[in-house]
């Protein structure tokens, strides 16, 4: 494997950068709408082994992993995947791409937060694609619940986020997200979660509000923080106005209270006056750039044209046909600077329409007695 | 009973020999029930006929016992002999579970074993091995707390083997008056002050093999001294590693793979993998300490002292390549053996820095209280 020298390196980003930005506007208001251009799949590949290449490269770690793995592949197909539990414990991002705009980092566990190495690091040294794909997705599934701009009433401009601003937890990528699209989108912005958790009070007040304007909301929240906003005001109830929206994101991860998903949106339905096809699912993480979205929560997920979504056999990680469960997969072209095929700890299955089914967490392995788990030990 | 078992000692125990003949009988139970919990027949089975000859070994058996007060046999309000013993096993290894039902029988003690969810049959096949009824299994499940506290009333020794939140839940509910042995969550590893001979990389090897790394004694990190050396030694390793499985055959479960998968990719990633039939060897350039994913996936880094140290506070056993003098110091509570004897302790091993023996007793009592027990 050849070394290239940094200034064509940099070359090859720059034009990648340029052409990636192309490809996504290239898929309009409506990425998530299917079918898809013909010829959009053929521009998908074409960028995707531009991406890899220039990964091999520029990612000293991934490049090693793809030599200690028979070579450069054939296709982003057959590219090794990287589990995104090493972006605890590797840098994977490009070398030579200086300064750091970003350096977001994983939730994880009560138990994991405890060690200095437990959380993973993603660093991202330049936002412009992040920023640049995440409001068409979003418009059209949270906002417009699927449909058309030419459809849709506008949308409302009155938010009401449960996730913490950017402000509040500058390392967390789903609070840049929902932060920048507020910047963007929203008029007026309650952000009811803090470094010190759930303002419930405030998030009630607002919604109170909205509801005495009759104006829509846009209510942003993890299943974890809305399931804590109705536990903190039990039998409280707000009506909120046609046309309100809902993104649900997150699940409930080592957590002691859990609500199956259709038992929360009946909640929702009952104790906001939000229906289920006002809630849209979202899916995005940390190690990730792009999103994908269910525009009614339950639906599977619909990715945009430059993020590829996979099933995989956790032992192979060869690719498995629709109607089968494996651990979820990805190729985000817009994880340039970082590693694009990804895989996760997520179970799920894909159906003929590349529509994917989240089916839970992938269960470890027989407990074998004394072990410790690298959460429990918390040695570094 | 200090020193020598008496004859009425030996004969509690004897019969629990039994569990040793893997071929019929109570032992032929207890190796399909160890089978059962996913190793294969030969690793269950050198498994199994290892830990019952360790009660062969009159001289440590001696040893063990040398430490006890003379008084126990008499009335007294020193410390006293358990009659009955609760023991709760966790998914550990059987071999954890039939050690100290042997040290419960010798003492005199009817022993309750509350086995962990899914292996009954482990606890079963140990008290079929003894015709007196002296074990006897008591199983409910783990979040039963009227019967856990049940079971712990009336036992005059209670022994844990879990996790470490299980032994504090568990002893926070006994009695002072009561003898109480908790053992929780540990690991064990290697350091090499000098590269090992072959015969100690074969030993390393059947330590892997042994139990396919699960339990206490299993090691999961190897440090190894010297620029370079960790990687030299990595590749002997998976040499002597390729020797050790055709005797002794895992199987990888499939919930397994996945954390296989994502070590592998590390390695391959920030050091060198070595692959064979059965288990993994991988070189990594840090040495700070790393927990396996189990089922033969073994570490092998450059010797951190620091590292030692900070594993220290959970580290069961230790296997040593070097001079006495350059041994690194070690709190007490550490076994240190040589290669291929982390997973043959002996029986007057203090686990965890307990006394295997000692712990049973039952708290001396004050002068002028009822005899309670």
């Amino acid at each position: 494997m050849s070394i290239e020298r940094p200034p064509a390196l940099t070359e090859r980003r720059q034009a990648l950068v340029a052409d990636l930005l192309a490809f996504v506007r290239a898929a309009g208001p409506t990425p998530l709408t299917r079918p898809r251009p013909p010829a959009e799949a053929a521009a998908f590949d074409a960028l995707a082994a531009r991406v890899l290449a220039y990964q091999i490269a520029a990612v000293p770690a991934y490049g090693r992993l793809v030599q200690a793995e028979g070579g450069t592949p054939a296709s982003w197909r057959a590219a090794p995947l990287v589990p995104t539990e090493l972006f605890r414990d590797v840098d994977l991002t490009a070398s030579q791409v200086a300064p750091l705009q970003a350096t977001f980092r994983t939730s994880g566990t009560t138990a994991e937060a405890a060690g200095a190495h437990a959380r993973g690091v993603r660093r991202v040294p330049d936002l412009t694609l992040y920023d640049a794909a995440m409001e068409a997705p979003f418009a059209e599934a949270v906002l417009r619940g699927g449909a058309s701009p030419d459809e849709a009433p506008p949308a409302p401009t009155r938010w009401l986020s449960l996730i913490p601003s950017a402000q509040a937890l500058p390392d967390s990528s789903l609070s840049h997200m929902v932060t920048t699209l507020a910047d963007r989108l929203a008029a007026q912005t309650t952000w009811a979660t803090g470094p010190d958790g759930l303002d419930a009070a405030l998030a009630w007040a607002a919604l109170d509000e909205a509801a005495r304007a009759r104006e829509p909301v846009v209510l942003l929240a993890t299943s974890f923080a809305l399931v804590q906003l109705l536990d903190a005001a039990p039998g409280r109830r707000v009506r909120l106005a046609a046309g309100s929206r809902a993104m649900l994101t997150g699940g409930f991860k080592g957590r002691s209270r859990t609500l199956e998903p259709d038992t929360l949106l009946a909640l929702a339905a009952e104790r906001l006056g939000l229906p289920g096809e006002a809630v849209a699912d979202e899916y995005g993480m940390t190690e990730l750039t792009s999103q994908a979205y269910a525009a009614r929560a339950g639906e599977p997920l619909v990715a945009p044209p430059w993020l590829r979504l996979r099933v995989v056999d956790p032992a192979s990680h060869e690719e498995l046909p629709p109607g089968h469960e494996g651990l979820v997969a990805f190729f985000d072209l817009l994880n340039l600077d970082n590693v694009s095929p990804l895989v996760t700890s997520d179970l799920g299955v894909l159906d003929a329409a590349c529509g994917l089914t989240l089916r839970g967490r992938a269960a470890g392995a027989p407990a074998r007695g004394c072990s410790l788990t690298a959460e429990e030990l918390g040695v570094r | 009973m200090s020193g020598a078992p008496p004859a009425t000692a030996w004969a509690r125990v004897a019969p629990l020999l039994r569990l040793g003949v893997l071929d019929a009988g109570p032992g032929a139970a207890l190796l399909r029930a160890t089978e059962a919990m996913g190793f294969s027949r030969e690793v269950a089975a050198q498994g199994l006929a290892a830990e019952v000859a360790a009660w062969r070994d009159e001289a440590a058996l001696a040893r063990a016992l040398a430490g006890l007060p003379a008084s126990l046999d008499a009335p007294s309000l020193g410390p006293r002999l358990p009659r009955e013993v609760l023991l709760i096993a966790a998914r550990t290894l059987p071999a954890s579970t039939l050690r100290e039902v042997f040290w419960a029988r010798l003492l005199g003690a009817r022993v309750r074993v509350k086995p962990a969810r899914d292996q009954e049959a482990v606890a079963q096949a140990i008290a079929a091995a003894d015709p007196t009824g002296g074990v006897q299994v008591a199983p409910f499940a783990s979040g039963d707390e009227a019967a856990l506290n049940a079971a712990v009333a009336r036992a005059d020794a209670v022994v844990v083997l879990g996790s470490d939140t299980t032994v504090a839940d568990v002893g926070a509910r006994v009695p002072a008056d009561r003898a109480f042995l908790g053992y929780g969550h540990r690991v064990s590893a290697a350091w090499c002050a000098r590269a090992p001979s072959d015969e100690e990389v074969l030993g390393l090897a059947r330590d892997l093999c042994a139990w396919d790394q699960a339990g206490c004694l299993s090691p999961q990190v190897v440090w190894v001294r010297g620029a370079g050396g960790h990687e030299a030694v990595a590749a002997r390793l998976a040499q002597a590693l390729r020797k050790v499985e055709v005797t002794l055959p895992m199987r990888l479960p499939p919930g397994a793979a996945r954390a296989r998968r994502v070590a592998l990719t590390l390695g391959h990633m920030q050091g060198r993998v070595w692959e064979t039939a059965t288990a993994a060897v991988v070189a990594l350039p840090s040495g700070a300490f790393r927990p396996s994913p189990g089922f033969r996936v073994l570490w092998v880094l450059p010797a951190d002292p620091a590292a030692l140290q900070s594993t220290a506070p959970v580290l069961s056993s230790l296997a040593y390549v070097g001079a006495a003098e350059d041994r690194p110091a070690l709190p007490p509570w550490v076994r240190v053996c040589a290669p291929g004897q982390l997973q043959r302790p002996p029986l007057d091993w203090a686990h965890d820095g307990q006394d295997p023996v000692a712990g049973y007793l039952r708290p001396a009592r004050r002068g002028g209280d009822g005899d309670g027990g």
